[in-house]
């Protein structure tokens, strides 16, 4: 038998446990399975691929641009 | 309903249809993944075999010669939800799909009928103890077949194409086979 009124408090509880986050994290897992359901069963699905254009750092730009902010006032401690 | 009683607990009788596949058959019922499925994913039955029947004919049947099956189970009813005939929890259970939607609308996320009952088979139900839902709608015939015991009532002399639908469509959806009991084939390769 079911305790509607404790089983009701129960809901609230866990609707409540629900922030703007939370529920858009279930949003979009309920999206991906929705989507590998529908291929599951022959269905064809629009699948958005995003690709970042890699950031090229020159490594040797990058360790005198360390060792110049660390070294502080004293830049001449590089010719050591 | 029809029930039986074993070890003193109570089963409900319901039906579960599904397309006939070349003498392949089940094992358990098919969980309905549908966009449709209007009580969330999970596997569902008809507690009258007639309606069983008018699902297959209507949907069930693929081709020229296909045909359907229907299986019979004893479902455990000690955690449903009964919004058909228990008045409380029928309110309950329309309250909560109402606070649903409206905590969907304040937190400014859409929904839809399947987003709103599949948030709540996954977050609520089980944690909640309820392992299944029994609920009714008025019967469909969308084929006007005429075969069809629905009523024997015309709506009124103005509207004779319309009947009045006196019988509950009852469905019942479990969530998890622990729940199902006993599932076999009761008939097979019916056409219509």
């Amino acid at each position: 038998m079911l305790d509607l009124k404790k089983i009701d408090k129960k809901f609230n509880e866990i609707l409540a446990s629900f922030d703007e986050a939370k529920l858009q994290q279930w949003i979009d897992f309920s999206n991906t399975r929705e989507q590998l359901e529908l291929l599951e069963l022959g269905h064809s699905v629009n699948v958005i691929v995003e690709q970042s254009t890699p950031n090229y750092i020159n490594p040797q730009e990058l360790l005198v641009k360390v060792n110049l902010e660390t070294a502080g006032e004293n830049n001449y401690a590089l010719a050591a | 309903m029809k029930r039986v009683t074993e070890n003193g607990k109570s089963y409900i009788i319901g039906y579960h249809t599904q397309e006939h596949r070349n003498n392949n058959f089940l094992k358990h019922p098919i969980e309905c993944k549908s966009i449709d499925a209007w009580l969330g994913k999970g596997n569902y039955f008809w507690v009258d075999i007639e309606f069983a029947k008018y699902w297959g004919e209507d949907f069930k049947i693929k081709g020229k010669n296909g045909s359907y099956d229907i299986y019979i189970a004893n479902l455990n009813e000690e955690k449903f939800l009964n919004a058909t005939f228990n008045e409380e929890h029928y309110y309950y259970f329309k309250s909560w799909i109402e606070s649903a939607i409206s905590h969907f609308k304040k937190l400014k996320k859409s929904y839809t009928l399947k987003r709103i009952h599949d948030f709540l088979r996954d977050n609520f139900y089980e944690e909640m103890g309820i392992t299944g839902i029994i609920f009714d709608d008025l019967p469909t015939n969308p084929y006007k077949k005429t075969n069809r015991k629905y009523s024997l009532v015309i709506h009124s002399d103005e509207k004779q194409h319309e009947f009045f639908y006196y019988n509950k469509r009852i469905q019942i959806v479990v969530f998890k086979l622990e729940n199902i009991n006993k599932f076999a084939l009761h008939l097979k390769e019916q056409k219509n």
